[in-house]
């Protein structure tokens, strides 16, 4: 058991830990991750695919090992501190003594006698040391020693740190468990009861529904989306309970669930008009009907479907435009799906199609696309952020000093003696050292003030 | 004078600079390294006029945003940190050879602004998921951070050649600061480059809460900054708790550094992800 604890709570697992983690994560940046099985074994071979996912690297952040990691590493992490911690309480809870033993063996330790020129010195000196915050007095024979004990709570601020990582880690774990991240397309004026929510293969239920009242998109001059947004309005029991604008950047909360504007797109609604010209006859045909419905040819020769729709087709950094994608279904021709441009009606006629299709007219209907999640971590998380930002400069920037300063009176002088430690930054602590050292030594020599 | 006119004779300023200060610290002139000061000062001026400038540009253009949002801005920005930095730290430590190891960062980062053609100067107007209060505390945030991991990384770089001379026993570079002296200032450079890595990787996450509704979400970049973070972390520990120093922590530094470069770079042109943006096309 302790050598369980022992190795448990080493730093140099620590160490080693963080470093696999990182490495592994360099992995996970370099094989593409949750891609489509095929593109593995094409990108690797069969072999090395297969390794890849019994190892988890295809999905390297959720994978058995660097979960396990994980956990290894925040087990490290409470064994630790709950290591150190007792023996820092008592250097945070310790009170030193005024006793001379006490700041013998101090790092910083300057010695000199003070030709005594200020009676008021004693005065002079509080005046100097009230810097110091709550300074304690000992008197002696014939002399006085001063004590502050400065900040010793920032020995703490390293264990606030590492909770705060523990709280980002309980945060994450109670976001994975008992929290969803869905997605939702809701068509302008649609109205929506239900989310994909990954990982589910079924659509989850609402207890209330989603209403698109409205969508606008704008946009910049080089084509770039500007700004968008959708008005939705929230029914529970077919009663409106909350109509709101959603924008990028500005979620909306509701019955739990928070919506955030994440994307938007259009899709074919009624009646799409194509004009269909025989390139043996040269005959010209109109052929229409609702967008999500087969067509049929020209004299019952088969049909054709629409199986995709762009608003503007790119292809090699070139826009070329609405389009659609269309199959052709018992022709008898094996021709692969073909895009049917709305700005370039000759194009078709290269395919060498029995038809050369050309798209008339067709009705756009936006739809917008909405991330709706549950993350009952996230409180947990933004804590753990604040305790880390708050930590830090605390264990980086400051230090426990302790300052001990004894006079004494040797007839017409002064024997004055400054010691002290810093359990962090020396070098600094020895200069603010000397610099106090200097104001002592003015305090005891100036001179009395004329009145 | 133009925002991009301005930018780009700092670029030239920073290399003058650069060359004075490794002047100084070839040929040990003096002069030199005091005009290598006046030099980066006066970059560092036209450097903050050229970036208010592009701010009041890009008002005029009807797109007003503070200039941190692509390659080019953040180049620019990176830059402005770098001397920042320095010229504090050359107010505060006295040390000019510094200089020739830090001072040319800055250089680097706007010669890429100014002549990589895949880096486009353009103002461009902001993509509704950037136009967030956020963008101005994640981007200052991280790139002082950047800023400071550079100057130790430049220290680190001393540190490895005074040392590796000190042991050979050879007494030059006398004028370079006592390894004790680089260590401590390298050091405290990481602690405060650390602080502002982790607070720059909390204001993006938060940032992408409220955009997407995940605050994590192990994109290339975020994975890149959390790897970033790790190597430093690792640092700190060998160095608090193992007591490691000197050489050993050099390496690490400078490890590190080139991590906070392959965020800041590689993840833009290796990989792709969220901050696609943050590419040049």
């Amino acid at each position: 058991m302790t050598k369980l604890s022992n190795f448990l709570s080493s730093v140099k697992l620590t160490v080693v830990l963080l470093i696999v983690l990182a490495v592994l994560s360099v992995v996970g940046t370099v094989i593409p991750q949750q891609e489509p099985a095929g593109l593995y074994e094409r990108m690797y071979g069969e072999g090395t695919a297969s390794l890849f996912r019994s190892l988890g690297f295809t999905n390297m952040y959720a994978s058995p090992l660097f979960v396990a990691l994980l956990g290894f590493l925040g087990a490290n992490l409470v064994v630790c501190s709950l290591d150190r911690l007792p023996k820092t309480w008592k250097l945070v809870r310790n009170r030193p003594s005024l006793n001379p033993r006490e700041y013998k063996q101090m790092p910083y330790r300057r010695e000199q006698f003070v030709k005594l020129r200020n009676p008021e010195w004693r005065k002079s000196l509080s005046n100097v040391l009230g810097r110091l915050g709550k300074v304690q007095e000992k008197e002696f024979d014939g002399g006085i020693v001063y004590f502050a004990n400065r900040t010793p709570w920032v020995r703490l601020g390293v264990y606030v740190v590492h909770s705060s990582i523990l709280l980002l880690f309980v945060g994450g774990i109670i976001g994975a468990v008992w929290g969803f991240k869905g997605h939702i397309n809701i068509l302008e004026g649609e109205t929506v009861d239900h989310i994909d929510v990954r990982g589910r293969h079924e659509p989850k239920p609402l207890d209330f529904q989603i209403r698109c009242d409205d969508f606008n998109v704008e946009f910049y001059d080089t084509g770039a989306p500007k700004e968008f947004r959708s008005d939705l309005t929230f029914l529970e029991g077919g009663k409106e309970a909350l109509s709101s604008p959603l924008r990028v950047n500005h979620p909306v909360t509701f019955g739990g669930i928070t919506f955030y504007q994440s994307s938007y797109g259009s899709t074919l609604g009624g009646e799409v008009v194509f004009e269909l010209v025989d390139n043996q006859t040269g005959e010209t045909y109109t052929v229409k009907g609702p967008a999500s419905d087969d067509f049929s040819l020209p004299g019952d020769q088969g049909g054709f479907r629409i199986i995709d729709f762009q608003n503007n087709l790119v292809s090699r950094g070139m826009s070329f435009g609405p389009g659609v994608f269309v199959h052709l279904m018992g022709t008898g021709e094996r021709t692969p799906p073909f895009w049917v441009l709305q700005k370039f009606p000759q194009l078709d006629q290269r395919r060498g199609g029995k038809y050369t299709f050309a798209l008339k007219s067709f009705q756009e209907v936006y739809y917008t696309g909405l991330q709706a999640n549950r993350d009952p971590g996230v409180a947990l998380v933004y804590l753990g952020f604040i305790l880390m930002l708050i930590g830090f400069p605390v264990t980086f920037f400051m230090s426990h000093r302790m300052i001990w300063l004894q006079v004494g009176s040797t007839g017409k002088n002064l024997k004055v003696i400054l010691a002290g430690t810093a359990h962090r930054n020396r070098l600094a602590f020895s200069k603010s050292m000397d610099g106090l050292w200097e104001e002592i030594s003015t305090a005891l020599n100036e001179e009395e003030r004329q009145p | 004078m133009t925002s991009s006119l301005a930018l780009s004779i700092v670029t030239f300023i920073y290399l003058g600079s650069s060359v004075l200060y490794l002047f100084y610290l070839v040929f040990r002139t003096r002069v030199a390294a005091t005009m290598g000061t006046w030099v980066a000062l006066g970059g560092f001026l036209l450097n903050t006029y050229g970036i208010i400038m592009r701010w009041i540009e890009s008002y005029d253009l009807g797109i007003g945003h503070a200039p941190l949002s692509n390659l080019y801005e953040s180049l620019v920005f990176f830059a402005w940190t770098i001397i920042l930095c320095y010229l504090i730290l050359e107010r505060k430590y006295g040390q000019k050879t510094v200089g020739a190891f830090v001072v040319p960062f800055a250089f680097f980062s706007m010669a890429y602004a100014s002549f990589s053609s895949s880096v486009d100067s353009r103002i461009q107007p902001l993509i509704p998921a950037l136009k967030s209060n956020w963008l101005i505390a994640h981007v200052v945030t991280c790139f002082l951070g950047y800023a400071a991991f550079a100057v130790a990384c430049g220290l680190s770089v001393m540190y490895l050649i005074k040392s590796k001379k000190q042991r050979a026993g050879s007494d030059g570079l006398k004028f370079l600061p006592d390894p004790p002296l680089i260590e401590d200032v390298s050091y405290k450079m990481i602690l405060i480059g650390f602080v502002l890595l982790s607070a720059g990787i909390i204001t993006g996450s938060v940032w992408a809460h409220s955009a997407w509704g995940t605050y994590w979400s192990w994109d290339p970049k975020e994975t890149w900054s959390l790897i970033t973070w790790i190597v430093y972390a690792v640092l700190l520990h060998a160095r608090y708790m193992k007591g490691w120093s000197g050489n050993r922590i050099a390496v690490i530094s400078i490890v590190g550094f080139c991590c906070v470069l392959f965020t800041y770079f590689g993840v833009n042109f290796l990989l792709s992800g969220l901050h696609s943006y943050a590419a040049s096309s």
